[in-house]
């Protein structure tokens, strides 16, 4: 449904999105996961028509972006990172406004109208002016306005940035519910917990680069299954490092004066081997976490820093 | 087409939700209505004094449009600053950018929407000339130039002002610009009649003043329409480009 291939984008000398391919299938949540910044909203800025690419091709539904934007354009449902809603309308009146944007008319307009926002849960409020709306009330309506039309394609761009929680299950529940109808949705979100949860398939990006992609059982294997150290304090890097290509079993993946993260098969049995090892070093630990294999623990196997930062 | 008329009807609704159109109607009736008024009072009082030569279509309505011409001036920025400078700040441009509606069509539903309350604050001229055919008989021609003439100097304004909206996302900022513009456009008459040689004739031309003579003289003129259909053209194209140029910005 989407193909992208090769997709660069620069804002003058910076290279936001840098060589990017990936597919997404009918059906399939696919996630684009990394940090602010990594290039994902301009990835999503590109596939939608928004932004012109600077080199690298876009497909939606085998329609090019740029050369047929017209024919992808109208498979394309958008809800956008920024709430983009028209303050004066009602729900109602903003849904429809949308759906006609995308074409839609007459009594189609209206049941689709309805079925959305019975959908997202706004359908005793559509009257009201949407100033009225929280946050959380908001963003459902920014989701029903971008599948009103029922798009094949639903690019979703951090559509749970700043909500309360549950309003973001709400979210997330109603993700799921595309793509069971078979919608292809890409959704781009830098808490790894939430493509955990949602995403089929996913593609980790950082710097607007892809660093690994494949569904998420692949993503967990490359972690082989290491649990992931990282210790805070004073450090005696080459010592320690010296210290550590002792042990068996154990990778470094990054080490500083101040901290160190380390991956190791069993992490939690072998502890007290390596917190020992460091120890005969003279470091002063003062901090100490251990994680289980997750896409967190990828991400800084492969950057060497958190998703977070 | 479809998406125009989409825009168009957002648009124009949103006048009628916000101040912006009572305000403008308000202002444009009073002022507009204190000048007819004006004139009509100096005409008839020349009238009474025997005046020789009375003309109601060049004592009192060719003033008049000219006056009307010139409030245009002061209040159209206020009906094009919000068009696209209002979706920047709400973010709802790059959403519309994503639909399959055109760049030249959202720039033409948002000029046609400040072009219909354009149309209804011209209502308020034609009764205001309306009553001079009750109690009167002037002619038809010029006036109906006239106000020809004064749709053709609305439209260029709000041309225009459509492109100077679609470069920021401060409707105050696009308000002062198109403002300053208007009033540029209007005084390189005056400035074009104390200058001379080529400089003279090039702000003569320019200016929208010295075409709108002509209308309110009764006069339709190929190269007067040419004259406003430049702007106009110029001022749609020029915000379809600014608009399209999002998508190497955003």
């Amino acid at each position: 449904m989407i193909e992208v291939r090769d997709l660069v984008k620069k804002y003058g000398s910076v290279v936001a999105v840098d060589g990017v391919s990936f597919d997404a299938a009918a059906g399939s949540i696919f996630g684009l996961l990394g940090p602010n910044g990594a290039g994902k909203s301009t990835t999503i800025g590109c596939i939608s028509g928004l932004l012109r690419p600077h080199a690298g091709t876009v497909r939606v539904l085998g329609h090019d972006i740029v050369g047929a934007s017209t024919k992808a354009k109208k498979e394309l449902g958008v809800v956008p990172q920024e709430i983009a809603l028209y303050e004066d309308l009602s729900a109602r009146e903003n849904i429809a406004y949308w759906g006609g944007a995308y074409g839609l008319s007459g009594p189609d307009l209206k049941r689709r109208t309805d079925e959305v926002l019975a959908l997202v849960g706004l359908a005793d409020r559509a009257k009201e002016p949407i100033k009225k709306y929280s946050g959380g009330m908001k963003r459902r309506l920014n989701f029903a306005c971008g599948i009103v039309h029922e798009p094949k394609v639903l690019l979703l761009d951090e559509p749970t940035v700043g909500v309360d929680p549950q309003s973001r299950v709400n979210i997330l529940d109603l993700v799921r519910s595309q793509a069971q109808t078979g919608t292809c949705v890409l959704y781009t979100t830098h808490y790894m917990e939430e493509a955990e949860a949602l995403c089929d398939s996913l593609a980790i990006v950082d710097g607007g680069k892809v660093i690994a992609q494949g569904t998420m059982r692949e993503l967990r294997q490359r972690t082989e299954e290491r649990d992931l150290l990282r210790l805070n304090g004073q450090f005696d890097v080459p010592h320690i490092e010296k210290k550590l290509h002792d042990l068996d079993h154990i990778e470094i993946i990054q080490i500083h004066e101040t901290q160190i993260t380390i991956a190791a098969g069993q992490g939690g049995n072998r502890l007290p081997e390596i917190l020992g090892a460091i120890g005969e070093t003279g470091a002063d630990i003062r901090e100490t976490t251990l994680s289980q294999p997750n896409l967190e623990s990828l991400f800084i196997k492969l950057t060497g820093k958190e998703l977070r930062e | 087409m479809r998406s125009v008329w989409l825009i168009f009807q957002r648009e124009f609704q949103a006048y009628w939700t916000s101040p912006v159109a009572y305000v403008v109607l308000a202002m444009f009736l009073i002022l507009s209505g204190f000048f007819f008024f004006g004139e009509f009072s100096r005409f008839v009082d020349f009238s009474q004094r025997g005046g020789s030569g009375v003309d109601v279509n060049q004592m009192l309505i060719r003033p008049y449009f000219y006056t009307v011409s010139v409030m245009i001036l002061f209040l159209l920025p206020l009906v094009t600053m919000r068009l696209f400078a209002e979706e920047r700040r709400q973010g709802t441009l790059e959403v519309l950018l994503t639909t399959p509606a055109t760049e030249f069509s959202l720039v033409l539903g948002k000029f046609f929407a400040a072009l219909g309350l354009f149309a209804v604050m011209m209502l308020g001229s034609v009764v205001h000339i309306g009553l001079l055919f009750i109690f009167g008989s002037p002619d038809l021609a010029p006036v109906l130039t006239g106000f020809l003439g004064l749709f053709l100097t609305g439209a260029v304004y709000i041309a225009i002002g459509v492109l100077l909206s679609s470069l920021t996302q401060n409707q105050v900022v696009a308000a002062a610009i198109s403002f300053s513009l208007f009033l540029a456009l209007w005084l390189f008459y005056w400035i074009g009649g104390l200058t001379s040689g080529s400089l003279s004739k090039v702000l003569l031309y320019t200016s929208l003043a010295g075409h709108f003579e002509n209308f309110g003289r009764g006069v339709l003129s190929s190269s007067d329409f040419v004259f406003y259909l430049s702007w106009i053209v110029a001022g749609l194209f020029g915000a379809t480009q600014v608009v399209q140029s999002t998508r190497w910005k955003a």
